[in-house]
C-alpha cells in the first residue's frame, strides 16, 4: 500500500515520487497547500472508495498517517 | 479594518517579521495563529510561492490561491447551488478562497466542513484578483 499512496501523491501533486517517504509530512517536506490536499483526499476516497469526513483531514500528515488511516477504515 | 501585505515564498513567521509584527504566537486548539501580547488579529495564506497575510482590527480569514480548476473536489466541497453557479476556473477559485477564508476566520479551518459553508448566502466576505490570484478577506 506504501507505494500505491506514493504513486497517488506523485501524481496527484506532481511531486517526484524520490522525494516522498512514510515519514514524509505533506505540508512541512512537501509543502501542500489545503486545495492540493483536499484534492489528495479525494483521490485516495476514489481509489479507495472510503469517505473522509473534513474533521480528519487535519490528522493526515504524514504518509504514514494516510496508510493507517485507510487500513483502519477499509 | 484590514491591510493586506504580500511576499514571495514566506513562512507565516517570516512575512510577520519582513513586515516588523515580531510578537510571540500562541494558537488556539484547531492550529489558529494570534499574537499573544498584541489585540489585533492576522491571518496568512500561501498559493503557489505568494504568501498574503491580513492584519485586522478583528477576527479575520485570508486565502489566496492561483486560478485553478479541480473538477475533481467540487462534489467534496461545494453545495448543490454552489456546484450549480461553477461555469470555470474563476468561479471555481472564487469559491474556494471564500470558503476558505470563512473557516480560517472562524479558527477551524477546513476540519470545519467545507460542504457546511454556502458562500452564495455570506455576505461578509470580500473578494479581490492579484494578477492570476484571487484573494478572499473575511471579517468577522
Amino acid at each position: 500500500m506504501k507505494n500505491e499512496i506514493i504513486n497517488i501523491i506523485s501524481k496527484t501533486l506532481g511531486i517526484d515520487k524520490k522525494k516522498i517517504n512514510e515519514k514524509t509530512n505533506l505540508v512541512a517536506d512537501l509543502d501542500v497547500e489545503s486545495l492540493d490536499l483536499v484534492d489528495l483526499v479525494v483521490a485516495i476516497e476514489e481509489k479507495y472508495q472510503i469517505e473522509i469526513p473534513d474533521q480528519d483531514i487535519k490528522n493526515l500528515q504524514t504518509v504514514e498517517d494516510i496508510i493507517n488511516y485507510i487500513q483502519s477504515h477499509v | 479594518m484590514y491591510k493586506l501585505y504580500f511576499g514571495k515564498g514566506l513562512s507565516t513567521k517570516e512575512i510577520l517579521k519582513k513586515y516588523h509584527f515580531n510578537d510571540e504566537i500562541i494558537y488556539n486548539e484547531y492550529g489558529k495563529p494570534y499574537f499573544k501580547n498584541n489585540p489585533i488579529f492576522f491571518n496568512v495564506s500561501h498559493s503557489d510561492k505568494m504568501t498574503v497575510l491580513c492584519i485586522s482590527d478583528r477576527e479575520v480569514g485570508v486565502d489566496i490561491q492561483h486560478l485553478t480548476y479541480r473538477l475533481r473536489v467540487i462534489d467534496k466541497i461545494c453545495t448543490p447551488e454552489e456546484k450549480k453557479s461553477i461555469k470555470n476556473a474563476q468561479d471555481f477559485t472564487r469559491i474556494w478562497v471564500r470558503k476558505e477564508s470563512y473557516v480560517k476566520m472562524l479558527g477551524q479551518g477546513i476540519g470545519y466542513g467545507l460542504r457546511n459553508v454556502d458562500t452564495l448566502k455570506i455576505n461578509n466576505i470580500k473578494v479581490k484578483k492579484y494578477k492570476n490570484y484571487y484573494i478572499a478577506i473575511c471579517l468577522k
